[in-house]
């Protein structure tokens, strides 16, 4: 018996438990960390996959930055509870007939396809490769990609000075 | 040898499908955005393996872009969550 697919299928079960268990956490700190938990499987699956640069990425960025900058967030504001129901009927009737539906839509779609059932032969992209490969073929689309990250910086740089002014007057009614 | 491709998109479209359940049920708008990143994951996880069965680098080049779009997402949303 191989290695690979025993580790495969674990950490495929952890990946599965741990988003389950983010997705229905009412405390979203918990829903966080649960998170992180899942990101760190989904890295190590990368890297099981043949894509070890992908998976620092996924490490660095998702579980690192993003999962963080979340966690700030939810500390930073004061959340009140969602009011009503944790899950109420009229949002989980159609959310559970959607994913039905596209559970079916998925199984007649995979079953279709009879190539798919053969192994994976493991492989593995070396980062430099990978680096000299991304920018060689993909050098514009990556000029677009920091341009939009650009954007968005200027997006919060401008949202984050719209909330000063606005927030002082407030105070300033509330004091006297 | 790994796993067949049948497994890992399987895999993933479980995974897509608990993203989308987490956005389309959840009220919050920080859990709507996990949601979609979980969504983006599994993305990525499909396309890193078709790039194993294909043996190409192109589905991995994929997947430098849905990081960069799921961050911009998430650093354009975020600030904005504050005003409320």
């Amino acid at each position: 018996m191989n290695l690979l697919p025993i580790l495969f299928y674990a950490i495929a079960a952890l990946i599965l438990t741990a988003t389950t268990l983010a997705v229905t956490r009412r405390n979203l700190v918990y829903a966080v960390i649960y998170l992180v938990l899942s990101f760190f499987g989904t890295a190590m699956l990368f890297y099981l996959m043949g894509a070890p640069f992908l998976a620092a990425l996924e490490i660095i960025i998702y579980a690192g930055a993003i999962m963080v900058l979340f966690l700030f967030i939810i500390m930073m504001i004061h959340l009140e509870k969602e009011p009503g129901k944790f899950l109420p009927r009229r949002q989980l009737i159609p959310a559970t007939l959607i994913s039905a539906l596209f559970l079916m839509a998925f199984i007649v779609l995979a079953g279709a396809d009879a190539g798919g059932w053969k192994p994976l032969v493991a492989a593995r992209a070396i980062p430099a490769a990978f680096g000299i490969y991304l920018f060689d073929t993909h050098w514009l689309s990556i000029e677009i990609a920091s341009m939009l990250l650009l954007v968005a910086l200027f997006a919060a740089i401008v949202l984050g000075r719209q909330m000063r002014p606005a927030a002082k007057p407030e105070s300033e009614e509330q004091t006297p | 040898m790994i796993v067949p491709f049948q497994h890992v998109l399987l895999l993933s479209a479980l995974l897509f499908l608990l993203g989308m359940f987490c956005a389309l049920t959840r009220r919050n708008l920080i859990m709507i955005l996990l949601g979609v990143e979980i969504m983006l994951n599994a993305a990525s996880m499909t396309f890193i393996g078709a790039a194993l069965r294909w043996q190409q680098m192109e589905g991995q080049a994929m997947v430098i872009f849905i990081l960069a779009c799921g961050v911009g997402v998430d650093y354009r949303h975020l600030p904005q969550d504050r005003l409320h």
